[in-house]
């Protein structure tokens, strides 16, 4: 079977069924996304790739409740991530040394033009189009959906973070939400 | 809450895991009524996914993949119904691989006590406790089965500064794969997570515990069943529990 025709979905149902390579497809897919995703919440290359493990065993474990109806295998996979590195940052009640959580420079953070294969290409694609809809945020917003995102913060810390009221912080984040909401869906269609 | 009152305005925070589990609830009930609030849910899930994307990427050491493929690959060679990986196991290997500040006494305890738990079993294991309370600096907080799991033991146990534990359970019943049991650090009305875990048929499990607070702030401790992943507060059964 060649796995590299398939799509994710069905990999993950050959996962259900103990497809060692379809698992080992799914990691050359995603590898990349769940360790820099974990990477930039906990800042630290070991756990980055502890939790990278973890999240494929869990794949492996509960292929099962995968559910393709309601999201893409990515948002699956980085959903796993963020949730468990966002645990782990908590837990180690240590914050990572280099504070900053990413966005802080999307115009200047240009992505490499190195594409070698086409899922790399589909990949920094979703990376442009993504950081492009960030880049329209206000600044402002951008910097408290990057604490609740990257940093898993409830409200009261971003506000507490960012010196701001709450209701102000509930606000922009909501806005955050509801322009990329719009933004990324309309280029879905488009 | 009433079907008629959407909370269209919540989804966003629904979906970050910001709201409080009181208002996550109400978001959840809403949602299995509503379909228009469940599609903008699922859209504000999505975006949620691509925001993965933003984060700088970064690749790997090579050899991960191996090792996240040697697990499963060794298994399913003779695999016609899919393996069950043994947690604990797997767990305890993890453990012993990642040393971190003050954990080398506590796992090689914590080996020990799950060997001794392993031959003691039921109303022992606070035999076990009283022993160890005696011998060792470490607390040592007894867990026990609620209505809903009676068989069910467990032990919380805590290092001298209180700010690392490790629980080991036993006869918990083994879980489906959407769920996983969540132990909850107690204090007044407030619960947090102290992490989630599986148990194998034997109905082990153990959770290597490490909190902001110390540990030993905590005057009562819980476990429950939640969704996969764990929820940001109790939402399932309570089965087991223990006091300071
Ligand atoms: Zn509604």
């Amino acid at each position: 079977m060649d796995y590299h025709e398939l799509d994710d979905s069905y990999l993950v149902q050959l996962i259900t069924r103990a497809h060692a390579d379809a698992l080992g497809e799914l990691y050359d897919r995603y590898g990349r996304l769940v360790f820099s995703l974990a990477f930039n919440i906990v800042g630290d290359e070991a756990v980055a790739e502890e939790i990278t493990q973890d999240v494929f065993t869990s794949v492996w474990e509960k292929a099962g409740t995968y559910r393709s109806d309601q999201s893409r295998v990515s948002t699956w996979l980085s959903s796993i991530t963020r949730y468990r590195s966002i645990d782990i940052l908590r837990r180690r009640g240590a914050r990572p040394e280099q504070y900053s959580v990413p966005w802080g420079d999307l115009h200047a953070e240009m992505i490499p033009d190195q594409i070698s294969t086409d899922e790399r290409a589909e990949e920094l694609i979703l990376q442009k189009r993504v950081r492009a809809a960030l880049a329209e945020l206000p600044a402002e917003q951008r910097a408290a959906l990057a604490l609740a995102y990257f940093r898993g913060y409830s409200h009261s810390e971003i506000a507490a973070e960012l010196g701001q009221p709450l209701g102000t912080v509930k606000t922009r984040i909501r806005l955050a939400m509801q322009k990329l909401r719009n933004l990324l869906d309309e280029e879905d269609h488009a | 809450m009433a079907v008629e009152q959407h909370i269209i305005e919540l989804i966003p925070e629904y979906v970050l895991g910001l709201l409080d589990p009181v208002e996550s609830q109400q978001v959840e009930q809403h949602l299995q009524a509503c379909a228009a609030c469940r599609e903008e849910e699922q859209a504000h899930r999505q975006v949620v996914g691509l925001l993965a994307y933003s984060a700088p990427q970064k690749d790997p050491s090579s050899k991960l993949r191996q090792r996240i493929l040697q697990v499963p690959g060794t298994q399913a060679i003779q695999a016609t119904e899919k393996p069950i990986p043994n947690q604990f196991w797997q767990k305890l290997a993890h453990f012993f691989g990642s040393p971190s500040p003050g954990w080398v006494a506590l796992t090689v305890f914590l080996f020990a006590a799950w060997l001794l738990s392993a031959l003691l079993l039921g109303a022992q294991i606070y035999q076990l406790r009283a022993e160890l309370a005696r011998q060792s600096p470490l607390q040592v907080i007894a867990l026990k089965g609620t209505e809903s799991a009676p068989e069910a033991t467990g032990v919380l146990i805590v290092s001298v500064d209180g700010t690392h534990g490790a629980l080991v359970v036993d006869r918990l019943p083994k879980l489906d794969e959407a769920n996983e049991y969540q132990l909850w650090l107690i204090r007044d009305d407030h619960r947090e997570s102290g992490g989630v875990f599986s148990v194998g048929k034997s109905g082990y499990g153990v959770l290597y515990v490490s909190s902001e607070e110390p540990l030993s702030s905590y005057p009562s401790f819980g476990i429950t069943i939640e969704p996969a992943g764990g929820s940001p507060g109790p939402t399932g059964e309570k089965v087991l529990g223990g006091d300071l």
